[in-house]
């Protein structure tokens, strides 16, 4: 165990020691100018409603690309951050998300802002968004590594099953409704990949003999179009002609630092949450925040604000949103899938500046993750003191007109397709692509999956065939590898569990083999930090209260004793998961009622 | 939402017996490639997957009387209206994209010029109903923090009646919006990035 701690440490500061390298390639002033406009700009585009960041990333991508590839994805992260963070003060001040990361912050930031506490609340936001963003940061440096390495290790089965579930878990969790219409959307991005000419054998593929379309549909063209024009005309389907009017103080919005020591148990549970949605392909940052937000609000002592202005609850949805930001680079980097729509975006342009994204990553270009990492704390930064300083600033930002805003964007999507290869088909195809997709929003189909699906297409193109010619049809294949079986249950749980009835009968069974995991982990470490604390206190020949000297035996058997006891319940807990199904079907073919539950002692008290 | 996923269903049968007809018709190069390896293969598999489940999205519609299209319920006068403010931007902006680029009454467009048209329009447009109200918020701003400049505009421009003095605000401030944005665009795409524009 010391070794292993050893090692834990030894890495941690290797990881340390490359982020310094890191920051040895951004100490120019223009960094200073491109960290500070870039964050500045995402804000903006945040604190707008109906201008998103995968709209802002979109069209920046397309005014960076004649930048310096580390420059210009200085930029892009900045905006990414910047952006996040922005939405939550239209959220807080309108009721109305900035961005649709911001929806769970309208839930107690608005009530706040009602209450007259609106300063304090954007203080909050700040601080959670810079905190989560942090954690995000931390997980980003340590984890992507790591995973790289082990990325190394998945083929073209593991990739296959991988996009499935991408398009699956990101269908079923952006379409929390109806997943349904999320999986539509995923496989419908699929099958727009596979327009133009595939890369095995070169065989057109509904091109419809245009010579323009063999070369596919561009990822940011059809970005552009989802989430910029489509945003263009929703923002007209659904004028609202507010203009909003609110003075806030500078010194009213400083952080409390207070808060940071009363809430670090949810500012740490929520930062992990949005760090680990966002590393779940094309999920993103607003389920990052719903999902912190309702454990924040399951475990909260005061429970009953939340709804109401619970600062708490501000504080978990700030810190999961910006979280999942540098967690949804995490696969972009290492398995060169997007964790979410603007982490697409993010990829798009890593490729367009000549960088690989994906599992060679530490070894083709190893400083890469490390320069990121210090791009995210750059933005993390520069999103803190201009979120404070320029708040008075911002909040006028709010009153320009939508109807003056719109035409400008538009213009921006028509040159941003156009400028990259220079030609008309792809403002076609920017143009196609906002008008199905502002249908497609408008009956509830999401269209993160969507883009997931395009930029999966040739991987799941790629590795569906590949896998098909190695394993030549037998599908028992599959079954041969872990890594692909893993994932293959992981596809079919997705789907099992969004069907009503399965979901109902296993989902308690999952809740109590989660926490009987966890319970797993806590009670390894509980056991062994028993163990050194009484091994400790038995070479000082220390007694325990009741007067009893301690023995080796008996501290052996404590340790034992709490091992036992978490080995015992999590094996209980997982033959209930899977052999309970099995033991039910059984029991309802044959006519036999379950036993009773067995008193336990202590019931009757 | 049944009718529209209804008809949604049919649509999606119809992308989906595309994918499947070009799954099946796609060559598989007489034997150069392997077995498995044939390219319409993942457009038949994708095909079959979205017909599955328009098929479970048109069941479940029709369980919910979503094919009875008669009766439809139709818009009222605010839903009609956003509905004719989308579809004017879907069409103002296609018409734009169409005309880059491309010869009109006699010459080649121009794209500043265009786009200066463009906004110009879109902005008029769309507050059109609005600039009373928006004229007569700024005016009083303007009023309000400076008296003096207020009082000049009013000397320079008093021959404008006040009903049409709105309609002027807006053509003035529409047109100087759509001039910067015109030439800030085109400068930047043409000279600093070097793009050819349409």
């Amino acid at each position: 165990m010391l070794a292993m701690l050893q090692d834990i440490v030894s890495y941690l500061i290797q990881t340390a020691g490359y982020v310094a390298v890191a920051f040895g390639k951004f100490n120019s002033l223009d960094v200073i100018a491109y960290v500070i406009g870039a964050t500045l700009l995402g804000i903006i585009i945040g604190v707008l409603p109906g201008l998103t960041a995968t709209m802002g990333l979109a069209l920046l991508t397309t005014l960076t690309y004649k930048l310096e590839p580390n420059a210009a994805l200085l930029s892009l992260m900045c905006l990414y951050v910047g952006a996040i963070y922005g939405g939550s003060r239209t959220a807080i001040l309108l009721n109305i998300p900035g961005t649709p990361a911001n929806a769970a912050t309208t839930l107690d930031g608005y009530p706040l802002a009602r209450m007259g506490r609106a300063g304090p609340a954007m203080g909050t936001a700040t601080t959670g968004s810079f905190l989560g963003t942090v954690i995000g940061i931390i997980f980003l440096a340590t984890i992507a590594p790591k995973l790289a390495d082990y990325a190394l290790e998945f083929q073209t089965h593991e990739f296959l099953w991988l996009a499935i579930f991408g398009v699956l878990i990101s269908g079923q969790l952006t379409a929390m409704e109806d997943p349904i219409k999320g999986w539509i959307a995923g496989f419908l991005g699929l099958a727009v990949a596979m327009i133009g000419q595939e890369g095995l054998y070169m065989t057109d593929r509904f091109t419809f003999g245009y010579t323009e379309m063999q070369g596919g549909i561009g990822l940011i063209p059809a970005m552009v179009g989802a989430f910029g024009f489509s945003e263009v005309i929703a923002v007209m389907y659904n004028r609202r002609a507010e203009i909003v009017r609110a003075k806030v103080k500078l010194l009213d919005v400083i952080p409390d630092p207070r808060e940071i020591v009363r809430y670090w148990r949810t500012i740490g549970r929520s930062g992990v949450i949005g760090t680990i949605i966002g590393i779940i392909p094309g999920v993103g940052e607003d389920i990052g925040a719903w999902v912190s937000y309702a454990a924040a609000r399951r475990v909260s002592k005061e429970k009953k604000m939340f709804g109401k202005g619970s600062v708490e609850g501000l504080m978990a949805a700030e810190t999961g949103n910006s979280a999942a930001a540098p967690g949804a680079v995490i696969p972009v980097l290492t398995l060169g899938i997007p964790g979410s729509a603007p982490a697409a975006i993010v990829l798009a342009a890593m490729v367009l500046h000549g960088v690989r994204p994906g599992p060679m990553i530490m070894i083709e270009s190893p400083s890469f993750v490390y320069e990121v990492v210090v791009m995210f704390f750059f933005a993390s930064i520069a999103m803190f003191v201009l979120g404070i300083l320029l708040t008075p600033m911002l909040l006028k930002v709010l009153t320009i007109p939508r109807e003056r805003l719109m035409p400008a964007v538009f213009v921006l999507c028509v040159i941003g397709s156009y400028a990259i290869q220079q030609r008309m088909f792809d403002v076609w195809v920017m143009v196609v692509f906002g008008i199905v997709g502002f249908v497609l929003r408008e009956m509830k189909y999401p269209m993160a999956p969507l883009v997931l699906g395009i930029v999966l297409g040739d991987i799941f193109d790629k590795s569906f065939r590949r896998s098909w010619v190695i394993h030549d049809g037998d599908l028992m294949f599959y079954f041969t590898r872990p890594i692909s079986v893993i994932l293959m249950v992981m596809c079919f749980g997705t789907i099992v569990m969004s069907i009503g009835p399965c979901r109902r009968y296993i989902g308690p069974k999952i809740q109590a083999a989660m926490s009987a995991t966890v319970g797993l982990v806590t009670g390894f470490v509980r056991a062994h930090f028993s163990l050194i604390v009484m091994l400790f206190a038995l070479q000082r020949g220390a007694k325990a209260p009741d007067g009893v000297t301690l023995s080796a035996r008996g501290a052996m058997s404590v340790y034992f004793g709490i091992l036992a006891d978490t080995v015992l319940d999590f094996v209980r807990a997982y033959c209930a998961l899977l052999l309970g199904p099995f033991v039910d079907l059984g029991r309802l073919v044959t006519g036999t009622k379950a036993d009773p539950e067995p008193a336990r002692y202590g019931d009757d008290r | 939402m049944p009718r529209a996923d209804f008809l949604t269903g049919l649509v999606l049968l119809l992308v989906s017996a595309m994918l499947i007809g070009e799954g099946l018709t796609l060559p598989g190069a007489g034997g150069l490639i392997m077995k498995g390896g044939e390219p319409g293969r993942v457009p038949l598999f994708l095909g079959v997957v979205i017909a599955t489940m328009a098929v479970v999205l048109i069941v479940r519609a029709i369980s919910q009387n979503g094919h009875r299209l008669r009766g439809a319920a139709r818009f009222d006068s605010e839903n009609k209206q956003a509905l004719g403010r989308a579809l004017a931007v879907a069409v103002g902006g296609t018409l734009y994209v169409g005309l880059l680029g491309h010869n009109f009454l006699g010459s080649d467009t121009d794209y500043a010029v265009l786009t200066f048209g463009f906004v110009f329009i879109f902005i008029v447009i769309a507050e059109w109903k609005l600039a009373p109200e928006i004229a007569g918020r700024r005016w009083q701003t303007l009023d309000r923090r400076a008296p003096a400049a207020a009082a000049r505009l009013t000397a320079i421009f008093g021959f404008v009646s006040p009903a049409r003095a709105p309609y002027v605000w807006l053509f003035a401030t529409a047109a100087f919006q759509a001039v910067v944005l015109s030439v800030i665009v085109s400068y930047v795409f043409e000279k600093q990035f070097f793009v050819q524009l349409p």
